[in-house]
Formats: structure tokens, sequence, C-alpha cells
């Protein structure tokens, strides 16, 4: 069955639920719509397969969430936007250019284990670093930039804590600066892995409101999440993403048990009435110490306490 | 006045270390000069500053210029001449002398850096290069010639009349008494040059062989009639290899040398094991390029402290 | 007074005292840097590493500073190779190859014949006979270094901070810390004259360790080690002057002396802190990383 990412999803849930996006989308119509275009990629690490055959456009202004198990690939995906990582096999496009080259027009925000808190910058310092590429080589930030900062800074409710040096924030706060850093760029793309994970709710909803507002002003948001209440409440679209993509669509596909069968490789489990995902870390060949952690499909909002831990 | 704020050290350890380091600034502040002139006359006020490398080279100036030189050296009696690094009194030393004397042909090398850092115009004397008369030995371990020529004391009054001459020129104001003096001093020399020859002579001569540590001896075995088994350390500051220590020990057995002679300063283990190897006694007290305590203060007493042990190691008399 | 004055009166002590403040100057600039960026061992390794090429061009009769420099900026290129390609396990490799490389300097040291004096300078220092070529090329590779490191200043932070967002910002992460490598390697070779190699990687990283200690904030860090530093620097070479003894250590001593006070006595960790630990928030926060 084609894909066709110009139907109104919710038209055709039977369609929807056997959507597996195949090589039909190789057609310049859905490419030069897209702002991010995947043709038959496929990448890994060393001699590790992470992501094959992926075929995944994304519409400019879409919201989009990426959702899978541990090590399905997500933060590889994401990666491949970024142009952070090359694919062994087929292309990457970004805003019409290969991955990577549009940097300025894109802001990645890492997942935050990855940062040395312990660095001697402020607030103001990292949302800074926001603006560096459109500064260019050699100048130093001016006027414009600081106020570009200030606002960023407003935006995300750290306006207060300008001064504060990043390993005193609270988890929470550390989240808003990076997505204060990813606005204070003024990117047309935004690509966050992992962006409300392990943050109390009131952060999740400030972040995620903020995430909606660019896209309805046209900006393309990408963000990996394993919170799949999140997902289908607050995203408009979802890919699921098991080693390839399972399912793109509208957000309400999560809710699809057929969907999350095959996106979670059948660790589920119905509990009067609820469908829950089991998530086996033994399942795939990780490394050790992925603790398991549960969603409720169609619940109340997911996140509880767990521990997470990067995906390579 | 005693303040409670917190910005004051609670803990007296820290007044203590400031203690600590004010007494050490002001020790250091009192500290005098470099290496004080040990034996020897006063020096007149205004006296020719001269700075030597070696003590030895020191009191050589000190006898032929007298009271009208002031002499110091920068290797301390005891440390080895060719490795010695220069302290910051030394340089400050040579950047305040009038004139430099040091050996040259290696031995004390390092001093050319330091007088161009610090005195790049002053008069320097290099007294054992290009000295007219002296039939030059060639180095071993790729040096082009054997530095230690004062041991032959005939070389010592070349060095002498050089150090006068130096001395003359640098302070024409007391050439002549400078003159006198290093006249003096070289006839004290030429004695002292007949002495070691008849008192070597002594020693029967199937027995005059020597070992030695380093290669300090060749101009006085030449001199005296004495003959090189070999040395115990080719360049000074790198140990022997096991092979050349066992090429040593062949050479000893095979020459039928009585002693080994090790040096005042240097590790005298070496020597000594060698020896045991050898089956040959060890004498391990020689002085060649720095003075010791009296009697050893002098470059004459030196010398005589030398030929004594060696003539009394090797069975001469007298 | 006197005690200051004094020295001065000596012009190799004022050229000393030049020459080690622009060590000091450099090595606290880019040293900020090494130490933000853990790479304090690898700076020991191309120290040490810098010996062979040391002793080939005192073999070869050649300018050392040059031998010392291509050793050294072969040595940190292949270090950036080795830790990229090897991960965490680079640190080993850089132990052998360092330490191989030293001792090949020392095996060629020991098939020179005759006087070797000079080479000793460069094992432990010779500040006080900084020459006035010397100095000069030593004023030229210090500039040199600091432009380089002021125009790329903001980049150079952005990598070493968040290497992923710089790379994914446009950066060449992987270009930059190749660069910044060879200007490790080109300090260390302009410090060695004052320190020697043994010592060099201490005036690299202690001035900004101590300023670590006392501050948070970026700017703060750098300008405190500067003023380390040369401060440090100064401090010693009078101090050496005074006790007669050896400058490179002196000085390294003094750095290490206001290291332990900062330690025992700075706001951050020291008695006069408010809790005398280092910072650590109270509670993790779900998902905070948990350093280590």
């Amino acid at each position: 069955m084609t894909f066709d990412p110009h139907s109104h999803p919710h038209d055709h849930p039977a369609e929807r639920r056997l959507a597996t996006v195949d090589a039909g989308l190789d057609s310049g119509h859905a490419r030069a719509h897209s702002d991010v275009w995947l043709s038959d990629v496929s990448a890994g690490y060393g001699d590790r397969v992470a992501l094959e055959n992926v075929n995944l456009a994304v519409e400019a202004g879409s919201l989009l969430a990426v959702v899978g198990p541990n090590g399905a690939g997500k933060s590889t995906l994401l990666k491949l936007m970024a142009g952070l990582l090359q694919p062994w096999h087929g292309r990457v496009e970004v805003l019409g250019h290969p991955a990577g080259q549009q940097a300025r027009r894109v802001a990645y925000v890492p997942q935050a284990e990855l940062v040395d808190w312990g660095f001697p910058v402020t607030v103001d310092d990292v949302v800074m670093m926001g603006r560096y590429p459109a500064l260019g080589r050699f100048r130093r930030p001016g006027p414009d930039d600081r106020r570009a900062v200030a606002a960023a800074l407003e935006q995300v409710g750290m306006a207060a804590h300008a001064s504060t040096q990043i390993g005193e924030l609270s988890g929470g706060q550390r989240r808003r600066v990076f997505l204060a850093r990813a606005l204070a760029a003024g990117p047309d793309l935004f690509l966050l892995d992992e962006p409300v994970t392990g943050v109390d709710a009131t952060t999740q909803e400030d972040l995620m409101d903020i995430l909606e507002a660019e896209a309805r002003s046209g900006k393309t948001v990408v963000a990996t999440t394993h919170d799949l209440a999140c997902a289908a409440q607050r995203f408009q679209q979802v890919a699921t993403v098991n080693r390839t993509i399972i399912a793109h669509g509208p957000s309400s596909l999560i809710l699809d048990p057929d969907v999350l069968a095959r996106t979670y490789g059948g660790h589920l489990l119905v509990l009067g009435g609820q469908t829950v995902v089991l998530d086996d870390a033994h399942h795939h060949d990780d490394a050790p110490g992925k603790e398991r952690h549960f969603h409720e499909g169609g619940g109340s909002a997911g996140g509880g306490s767990h521990h997470e831990h990067p995906e390579p | 006045m005693i303040r409670r704020a917190r910005a004051v050290p609670r803990h007296s350890s820290l007044r203590l270390g400031l203690g600590v380091a004010a007494i050490l600034l002001v020790v250091a502040a009192c500290t005098g000069a470099a290496t004080p002139a040990s034996s020897g006359p006063t020096p007149a006020p205004g006296a020719l500053k001269v700075v030597a490398t070696t003590t030895v080279l020191a009191d050589m100036v000190r006898q032929v210029g007298g009271t009208n030189v002031d002499a110091t050296s920068i290797v301390p009696k005891g440390a080895v001449v060719e490795t010695f690094d220069p302290s910051p009194r030394d340089i400050a030393a040579v950047s305040a002398a009038d004139l430099v004397v040091m050996n040259g042909l290696g031995l004390d090398d390092w001093l050319k850096r330091v007088i161009t850092a610090a005195n790049p115009d002053v008069p320097v004397v290099r007294l054992g290069e290009d000295l007219p008369g002296v039939d030059y030995i060639s180095g071993g371990a790729g040096e082009a010639v054997n530095p230690h020529l004062w041991l032959d004391v005939s070389n010592g009054e070349r060095y002498a009349a050089r150090i006068a001459d130096a001395l003359a020129t640098a302070d024409p104001a007391r050439a002549a008494d400078v003159r006198a003096g290093g006249d003096a001093y070289r006839a004290r020399l030429t004695d002292l040059d007949a002495g070691v020859r008849a008192r070597i002579a002594t020693i029967p001569a199937a027995d005059r062989k020597l070992v030695s540590f380093h290669e300090a001896f060749p101009y006085f075995a030449k001199a005296y009639g004495l003959e090189i088994v070999g040395s115990v350390v080719g360049v000074p500051g790198q140990d022997p290899s096991a092979g050349e220590v066992a090429t040593l020990i062949d050479a000893i057995k095979g020459s039928g040398a009585k002693a080994v002679f090790a040096e005042a300063g240097f590790n005298p283990d070496l020597a000594r094991a060698i020896a045991t190897e050898a089956g040959v006694s060890v004498e391990s007290n020689l002085y060649n390029d720095s003075l010791g305590d009296p009697p050893v203060d002098t470059y004459e007493g030196l010398i005589r402290w030398d030929v004594d042990r060696i003539v009394a190691a090797l069975g001469g008399r007298g | 007074m006197d005690l200051l004055i004094e020295p001065l009166t000596h012009v190799f002590f004022v050229r000393a005292l030049i020459a080690a403040s622009l060590v000091g100057v450099v090595c606290a600039v880019v040293g900020t840097f090494v130490v933000l960026k853990g790479l304090a061992f690898i700076g020991d390794a191309i120290s040490h590493a810098a010996f062979p090429g040391v002793v080939a061009a005192y073999i070869v009769h050649g300018p050392i500073l040059i031998g010392a420099a291509i050793a050294a900026v072969i040595t940190a290129l292949s270090i950036g190779f080795v830790t990229r390609r090897a991960g965490v396990r680079g640190d080993t490799a850089i132990g052998v190859l360092f330490a191989g490389a030293f001792a090949l300097g020392v095996f060629m040291f020991s098939t020179i014949q005759g006087y070797v004096g000079d080479l000793f300078g460069f094992l432990f220092g010779s500040l006080l006979l900084t020459g006035v070529e010397d100095l000069v090329t030593l004023a030229i590779l210090a500039t040199i270094v600091l432009v380089v490191v002021a125009l790329l200043w903001k980049e150079l932070l952005y990598a070493t901070f968040d290497p992923q967002g710089a790379a994914a910002s446009g950066l060449r992460v992987e270009a930059l810390e190749y660069l910044f490598l060879g200007l490790v390697a080109l300090t260390i070779v302009v410090s060695l004259q004052a320190v020697g190699i043994i010592l060099v990687v201490a005036m690299l990283v202690t001035p900004a360790a101590t300023g670590q200690l006392l501050t948070v904030r970026f700017g703060m860090l750098v300008l405190l080690a500067v003023v380390i530093g040369i401060g440090s620097s100064v401090l010693g070479l009078y101090v050496s002057y005074w006790l007669d003894v050896a400058t490179g250590a002196t000085i390294v001593l003094v750095q290490t002396g206001l290291f332990l006070g900062a330690l025992a006595l700075g706001p951050r960790t020291g008695l006069l802190s408010r809790r005398g630990r280092p910072e650590r928030p109270a509670v993790l926060a779900v998902g905070d990383h948990v350093p280590g």
C-alpha cells in the first residue's frame, strides 16, 4: 500500500494500520515538499546495523514524534538528519540539501547526558552558542545576538537564571536552556533527542507548548521520545522506528495495537482493556543495564520514574 | 587588628605557612654572593673581578694575581665540571665579571651560553686551546682533544703564563704587579714539576700502570712516565656499558696494573666493583679538575696529593 | 626594594622575565582549554615525545626548536588520530607511544659521544640563558598561537563544551580538534626553553586548574589562569635567583603551591566555601547525568 503524505490520515484507518513506507516515496513531489527526506537509507556504527531500508518524508511545519524501543535507531535517525552520521547507503536531504550542509538552519538538541555540566559556562553563555553558526568564523556577538538570547531565555522561562552556572540547574532547567539555545539560532528545523524525557510535568508542558508554537509558525520539529502518551497527545505526527520505519502518520497511530506490536516487537500486554507495552531490555543486543519501562497506550501521561540511557 | 569576618583564615596553619615563607625570603635576601674565595689573600678594593669555571683555575688566578684580583669559581668543590648546570647566582657572577677564565676543549663548554646571555663582551681566556708547546693528546669518546692539560705541571706553567697575560691586558694599571706574581708562581711550578718526576721515578718500572676514573690522566701519564691501561668512565655523566666494563676488567688483568684510581666526587662503588673483579686495589681519592679541603685547596696541593696516593699505591718511595 | 631591583640590573634576568611571562601567558590560555578538554595526559605525552626530536636535531647540528616542533606536532596529530579511532583505549595507546618515543630519545642520546650539556637545558629548562634570538622566536610563536586562539575562541569553546551540538551546528569539530592539538604542540615547544620537557605540562595545566578552583565563569577562568601564569613565573624567577636554585622547578613549585592554596582555602572547595565540598545538586533530577 503506498503511503501518500498528502492524504489526510484520519479518513482511512484501515489503511493506516498497514501503513509501511516504501519506495513510492522517491517521487519528486514528496521530496520537494519535505523539509526532511530519507530515501533507502541504511546506517550503523562499526559493523552494527542500526537502521536499514529507511524511507521517510517529513513535511514542512510538521510536529513529528519518533518513537520506538530502546536501541531501535531513534537517535541514529536524528543524527542522520543532523548530518552527524553518514549513511552507508541511500540519501538524506534536509531543507533541500544533503544533510549537514544547511547547519545554520538546523538546530540539534542532543540528549542531556552528553554534556559536561561542570563546564564553567553560564546559561547566557550556552544560549549564545546557538548564535555562533550565524555569526560565522570571526565575528563577535553583538547587540542583535544578545537580544535573541534574551528573547529565547524569556520564551523558555529561564530569564531569571541567565547568570547561573549550568551545573547548578535542575534537569528540567537544563532542558529549557538547551531548547533556548536552539530557539536563539532561529532555525527552520528542530531536531531534538529525548527533549521531554525525565523532566517534571510542568517542564514537559512548557517545552511542548513552545515546540507546538514553532510548528504552527511553519518550522519543522522532529523529536524522539519514549513517552508514547506524550507522543499521542502533543504531537501531530508520529513515526515508529525499529531498525526501519514501521509506520508514519498521524499520532493516533500510536494507539493502534498492530502498529505497536510491529514496532515494539511483540512485547505487548493487554491489561484490563489498556494496552501496555513492555520494552524488554534483553530483546536488543544493547549495552547491559538498560531498565524496563512501561507505557500505557491511550492512558494518562506517562513518564514514571525511570533511568534513561543514551542510545548509541 | 583582628577581624572576625569570615574572610580571615581561621586556620593557624595558614599563618604558619605565611610566616615560613616570609622567613625564607628574608634569609634569601641576606644570602651572600657567589662562591666566596676560600684560600688566598683578601682582594684589594677595586680588584679585577675574575670568574673561573673550576676551583683549580680560580686558585691559579689567585696565585698569579694576588690581591689584585677577586677570583671566584662557578663549579663548586667536588662537583663534576663537564655536566655542571650553572645556577642563577653563577650567571649573575658571570654578568658582573671583568674577565672570564675557562679551560676550553670541551671541559666547560656550557659556559659559552652563559657568557652569551649574561656578558657577551667580557674578555674570555680559554687556557687550554691552541696553547703553544703542548703536544695534544686526542680525546676518547668523540672529543677532538683531551682537555685535562693541567695535570702535567709544565702545562700548568703555561696556564699561569696565559693567566698573567690576560690579567695584565685586562688591568693594565696593575700589569707589572701581576707579571711579577706570574713569574714567581711559574718558578714554583717548575720546581713542582721536577719533584713529581723524581717521585714517580721511584715506582718500579713494571708497576707504572694507571687505571683511572674518566680520562683525566693522559697528560700526567705521558709527562711522568706512566702507562694508562684504561679508564672506568668514558664520558662523565654516562655510565659505561656492560661491554666497556668487561673490556676494562680484561685489560686490567692482562696488564698487571696494581690499582684502580677513582676520583673524589664520583661514586666509588663502580671503581671498587671493577677493582674487586680484576683483583686489584682501589684508591678512591684522586683529584683532577676540582679542589677539595686542605691540603688539596690549591693546584699545587692537588698535584702533591695525587702523586702521594699514586706513589703509595704503586709501590714507590718518597 | 632591593630584592626586586637588584636582579633587574642584570640583562639576562630581564630577558628571562620577559620569556617567562610570555610562556606563562601562552600556557595559561591554551592550558585552559587543555584542562577543560581533559587533555593533560596528552600534553605530557607530546612534551615527552619532543625529546627524540631535540636529540635528533642536536645530532645533525640542526636548530633544536625545529626538531622539537616537528616531533611534537607529529605526535600531537597522531594522538588525535589514535584517540578518535580507539576511543577510551586511546589513553593506553598514548602511554605506550610516548614512553617509547622518550626511550628512543634516550637511546639516541646515549650514542652521542662527548659533550651533551646543551641537551640538559631542554630537559629541565634554561630560562636564564635566554638570548635575544630566543626571545624573538618565542615572541613570534607565542603571538601566532594567541592570535589563532583568539580568532577561534568561540568555536573552541563550543566544541569543547558540547561536541555534538557544535558539530550539528556546522562546526568542523574534527578539524578543530587537530588544529587545537597542533596549537598545544607549538605551545609546548615554546615553553621548552623555560621549564624543559619534564615540567612543561605543569605550566600548561596548573594555572588553569587553579583558576577552576576559584571561579565558575569561563572568562574569569582564563583571566585568572593568565594572572597566575605570569605571576608564578615572575615570583618563581625571583625566588630561584635569591635562593640560587633551579629556575624552572621553582616556577612550577610556586604554581603547585598556589593550586594547593586554592584547594585549601578557595571558595569552591576550601575552608572559605560555605559547604567545603564541590557543588553538586542535592537531589539528582530524573534523567540527570551522573558524572563518573
